[in-house]
């Protein structure tokens, strides 16, 4: 693509100055030279083009011949030739230099060969001549016209930079001028030539000011001097510098600090001419460097006061953690002083009602009995209080069901209404299906207060224990359980003014119904433990209430409950009879959460001809029958239905009942399979249903245990284990005898040590003389926990050692396991306590003993 | 809208468009743009500061010291150099994309634009002493027009170029009959869109009109020149296209012939030292 250079170039030239004409002077310039040199000559010059050539007349040819002779010449390097008409020669000799072609013929005389030759070789040569004068020419002129051409693009490159370097400085003013700090320049006697605004206004001047002005004045001595030497350096290295913090003088007087820098300015010759450099306002970091330093002084005397009122925190801390300790060590003595008395009136009032008394002597020892009784709950009640503000009271985790629980409130609560007319019912939720994980026992301490609150305040009706939960999240569930009563019901204003100690409805309410007005209190502090929350509604005095608990629990393993559904229940038809309809309802619920179908009554009066009615289509499998329905009563609807003589008069029967009188035994005398006590629990049911469905069908199973067994209410009587021995080991002689006489009316041997050391020799003397070993914690010479470390320790691994605690708080418990004990009861001991410990312990060892 | 509205509308949505000298443009046109608002510019083309600066240090500037970015770049060369530089480089990729099966190339027509450009730029200097760089700019863009037209009037402008091999009228009179305009407004209304010097506008657009009013140390007295010079050089737009001259300027022509002899003999050279800036095949 690189044009080629100059003969290329000469022929494009003269192809424009052809088109242009120029050729013209060219041509003529030749011409005279070949006339000059060759007079005899006639000459011609065409210009090549594509067009004909004509001759002048001189030449004597047509143009035909002409143009050929011009088309043979540009062929040629060298002349051709043709003949004229009259014989004479006609030369032609192409110019490509010209883009030519010259024609020529001599006048005159005709010449010889050797004529000819020399004539050709003349004009040959004149043509060179020409050529190269011409070039010459050419070349000179080239040399000329490029030379001033030259100059003149010199001339506007000249131009170009110093716009350029308009430009430039342009930007550099430009930035100068925004740059946030000052800048300036500084001749050697030290006077300003150039400054920027922002150094104008550090040093409040105005720029006619400024202008010219030594520096000097802009610094105080002694500075003066270290400026000096900054710009001596520079002066004599060469090499900028940088980093001089300086004081400065403002116009107004007021000092300012910058931050320096400087550096030689050099003329184009590279002789220094002055100094130019960045001054940065650094009085605000000055001052705050100040203000540091200040502060770090002040922060040091705040430090050394924090010290101060630190270590008194300590002190204090650690008294109030003394005074803390000292509480709960209170608390704990408390705990067993109180108790230990108590134990002893209420045991021995036990022991006296138990003896032959005459009417009178019973009716005042019940009422010591009751009296103890109150006096303990109230000591139980303040010891609870003072526990959750002295913050003892702490939460178990252990794994319990709440569903049996809520069973065993009901089934406590039982007794306390049984001689009012109120039906109790217990309906758990379908949400209910999981174990969790608390404590049992505080979560059972509310319930019983309520339900115990509802079982005080209301005469007759209804009372239903509502369990179910009502939120989940991943590992914790809601349990809200609500307690419904129709008793007496609680005035608006009064509903959260129960909940503080001390306060029940009014002062009568004491006086009618009893009670210390601690529970509740307790109830709200227990709830809040577990993140929850007790209130009332009401609906107004007279009109029941209902008493609501919630609270978060952790979650353990979940119950499948509908896995355990035996597959002979689903589909079975289930006739109900019951006189309450809240009751009715419930089985209902629990029956078709069975997958099984049912039918109510409130009275026997229908169920005969229904049973008929039904049997052939859609026959009953199973009759459930209150035993104290209005109008007829369960035992003679029973008799009734078995009489009959009827296809169905062989119907399974379970009888259901809250009365302690009635039973499976005297149930199965009117002709019942099995018997539930109220209020119903949906397991049992579901196991009494199984049975009858199941128990029937399989000849394997002992009729009297699996049907009747599993429904009723285990006998805690039952002295089967009448050769146990016990060693007892407790200090205080009441408590002593109490414990002595209670176990051997239980049927035990009972030996009895005074304390810990006492204990230890009598049994590791004969060790298999003794079954088990209730032992007491608090005792002198040597105590319970010592006690049982050394007998452990002597390798009496196997013997069943159990605490016997007026401690209750936390923590103990532990501690007894912990030395080796097996089991913990708490002070004041009941018996039943006692009996259920001793089976569970006898019952897994079954060595010893006779 | 007029036609060349339209056309240049259409050529607009084909993402040819050089942003950068757009905005370099305008960016020159505002005296108070700083070296920094240019650099931020051309920086937006990362491919396009590496191509500036091999031209820079090229032979064409012959700079003693080696520039290394696009500030100093500026310092040395100036800021319209520096604009007429990268629209050249933005406009080679258009200009460097082949089509197919033309009655025309496309490589050809850059080459005639660069051969233009720089002989029109040593027109200007050497002979009038004026700075050549709106007429460098002229030699680019001045046939741009043809670009757009062959991109959005395809068929039109095939037409236009089998109709002009056939009949020897001019390539303008036949692009209004076929395209219904020519390529001297779509580059005109073009060059305004970029906001290109007034000169530079109406050299575009008057560079096939001959007309005594036209001087020739004018930009388009020097562009119309420059074609003609070019064109007997092989160097044409289109196959067959013979430029010709107002009367006006050829009487200049021959006034000075020598200078222009002179100049064409120098011509060569000059193409040498800007091939940095106008060879397709460097890359």
């Amino acid at each position: 693509m690189i044009l080629k250079k100059n003969s290329t170039m000469d022929v494009v030239t003269n192809l424009i100055l052809h088109e242009l004409n120029n050729q013209e002077d060219l041509k003529e310039a030749l011409l005279a030279l070949l006339g000059q040199t060759v007079p005899e000559g006639r000459f011609s010059v065409e210009f090549v083009g594509d067009k004909r050539y004509v001759a002048e007349t001189g030449f004597c040819l047509s143009p035909r011949s002409y143009t050929s002779l011009v088309m043979r010449a540009q062929k040629k390097q060298d002349f051709v030739s043709t003949q004229r008409p009259d014989k004479l020669p006609v030369w032609a000799l192409s110019i490509p230099e010209l883009h030519a072609v010259l024609i020529f013929y001599t006048a005159g005389r005709s010449l010889s060969r050797q004529g000819r030759q020399h004539i050709t070789r003349i004009v040959k040569l004149c043509v060179r001549l020409f050529l190269e004068k011409k070039s010459f020419e050419n070349e000179r002129e080239y040399r000329v016209t490029q030379k001033k051409q030259l100059t003149r693009k010199f001339c506007v490159l000249e131009n170009k930079y110093q716009e350029i370097l308009k430009d430039n400085e342009r930007e550099y003013r430009r930035i100068i001028k925004n740059i946030e700090d000052g800048y300036y320049e500084i001749d050697l006697s030290g006077r300003l030539s150039f400054f920027n605004d922002y150094l104008l206004k550090m040093a409040g001047y105005s720029k006619d000011e400024f202008q010219g002005m030594s520096f000097k004045n802009l610094i105080e001595p002694p500075q003066d001097k270290l400026a000096f030497q900054i710009f001596n350096r520079v002066f004599e290295t060469g090499m900028p510098s940088t980093g001089h913090e300086l004081q400065i003088v403002r116009k107004d007087g007021t000092f300012m600090y910058i931050d320096a820098s400087a550096s030689l300015i050099h003329d184009q010759n590279g002789r220094p001419v002055g100094f130019r450099g960045i001054a940065r306002d650094i009085t605000k970091r000055k001052e705050a460097e100040e203000e540091l330093r200040k502060a770090n002084y002040e922060l040091e005397k705040v430090n050394r006061q924090l010290e101060v009122a630190i270590a008194k925190a300590n002190e204090m801390a650690m008294e109030a953690a003394a005074a803390n300790k000292a509480k709960s060590e209170f608390l704990a003595n408390m705990s067993h002083e109180i108790r230990t008395p108590m134990n002893a009136i209420i045991g021995f009032t036990d022991m006296l009602l138990d003896s032959h008394l005459d009417e009178t002597q019973t009716d005042y020892a019940g009422i010591i009995k009751k009296s103890g009784e109150s006096l303990l709950a109230l000591i139980d009640d303040i010891l609870d209080l003072s526990k959750v503000e002295a913050r003892v009271m702490d939460l178990d985790e252990v794994k319990f069901d709440p569903e049996l629980i809520a069973y065993d409130v009901c089934e406590l609560i039982l007794p306390r209404i049984e001689t009012k007319p109120i039906e109790l019912m217990c309906r758990i939720g379908t949400n209910l299906n999981y174990y969790v994980n608390g404590d049992p026992g505080r979560f059972r301490q509310v319930l019983i207060n309520l339900m115990g609150n509802a079982s005080k305040f209301t005469d007759s009706g209804e009372i239903e224990l509502f369990m179910d939960i009502v939120e989940e999240t991943k590992h914790q569930v809601k349990i809200h359980v609500a307690i419904k009563d129709s008793g007496i019901g609680i005035p608006n204003d009064k509903q959260s003014v129960i909940f503080l100690p001390f306060q029940q409805c009014d002062g009568s309410t004491t006086r009618k119904y009893g009670g210390t007005g601690l529970g509740l209190s307790i109830c709200k502090q227990i709830a809040s433990l577990m993140n929850g929350d007790v209130w009332a509604e009401s609906k107004g005095e007279g009109r029941g209430s209902t008493f609501h608990f919630v609270a978060w629990i952790n979650k353990a393993a979940r119950k499948n409950f509908k896995q355990r559904l035996p597959r002979s229940l689903p589909g079975k038809q289930i006739l109900v009879v019951d006189g309450n309809a809240t009751n009715r309802r419930l089985l209902r619920e629990i029956i078709e959460s069975f997958d099984m179908h049912i039918r109510t009554f409130h009275d026997g009066t229908s169920v005969l001809p229904a049973l008929l009615d039904s049997f052939d289509n859609n026959p009953f499998h199973l009759c459930i029958v209150d035993l104290h329905i209005p109008g007829t009563n369960g035992y003679d609807l029973a008799q009734q239905i078995r009489a009959s003589h009827q296809p169905f008069s062989q119907i399974p029967l379970i009888a259901m009942s809250s009365r302690v009188k009635d039973n499976i035994h005297t149930s199965k005398q009117f002709g019942y399979d099995g018997f539930l006590s109220k209020p119903i629990r949906r397991d049992k049911l579901m196991q009494a249903m199984k049975v009858v469905f199941e128990g029937k069908e399989t000849s394997e199973t002992k009729p009297e245990q699996p049907l009747y067994k599993t429904v009723v209410l285990p006998d805690p009587a039952d002295n089967h284990l009448t050769s146990v021995r016990i060693l007892l080991a407790e200090d205080n002689p009441v408590n002593q005898k109490l414990a002595k006489i209670m176990l051997t009316k239980a049927g035990y041997h009972v030996e009895v040590a005074s304390h810990g050391l006492e204990a230890v020799e009598m049994f590791s003397t004969a060790p298999e003389r003794f079954n088990l070993i209730f032992m007491d914690v608090q005792m002198p010479e040597m105590d319970g926990l010592e006690a049982t470390r050394i007998l452990r320790q002597s390798g009496f691994h196997d013997i069943p050692i159990i605490a016997m605690t007026a401690h209750t708080i936390k923590g103990d418990q532990e501690t007894c396991i912990e030395v080796g004990m097996n089991d913990y009861i708490a002070k004041p001991i009941k018996k039943d306590v006692v009996v259920k410990t001793i089976k569970k312990w006898i019952d897994q060892g079954n060595r010893h003993g006779h | 809208m007029t036609r060349e509205h339209a056309l240049i509308r259409k050529f607009n949505n084909i993402k040819t468009l050089p942003h950068v000298a757009i905005r370099l443009s305008k960016l020159l046109s505002n005296e108070n743009n700083s070296f920094k608002d240019m650099e931020e510019v051309i920086r937006l083309d990362p491919t396009l500061v590496l191509r500036v600066l091999r031209i820079v240090n090229s032979a064409y500037y012959g700079l003693k010291q080696k520039v290394d970015s696009i500030e100093r770049a500026v310092v040395f060369i100036g800021m319209r150099n520096l604009r007429n530089m990268v629209v050249t480089e933005a406009l080679k990729d258009i200009f460097r994309m082949e089509t197919n099966g033309q009655v025309y190339s496309r490589r050809q027509l850059w080459l005639h634009c660069a051969a233009v450009s720089i002989c029109g730029h040593m027109i200007g200097e050497r002979i009038f002493g004026q700075k050549g760089e709106d007429v460098f700019l002229c030699g680019i863009l001045h046939d741009i027009g043809i670009i757009v037209e062959d991109q959005v009037a395809r068929k039109s402008f095939i037409e236009t170029c089998n109709r002009f091999q056939l009949n020897s009228r001019s390539f303008v009179d036949h692009e209004n009959e076929v395209i219904g305009t020519n390529h001297c407004a779509v580059g005109y209304e073009l060059s305004r869109e970029w906001s290109l010097p007034v000169t530079v506008q109406e050299a575009i657009r008057d560079h096939h009109r001959l007309s005594h009013t036209i001087s020739p140390s004018s930009v388009t007295g020097i562009l119309q020149i420059s074609e003609y010079i070019v064109s007997r050089m092989n160097y044409t737009a289109m196959p067959g296209m013979k430029e010709t001259l107002s009367a006006q300027l050829l009487d200049h022509l021959v006034e000075n012939i020598g200078e222009y002899k002179t100049l064409i003999r120098d011509l060569p050279d000059e193409m040498v030292k800007a091939r940095e800036l106008y060879d397709p095949e460097k890359e």
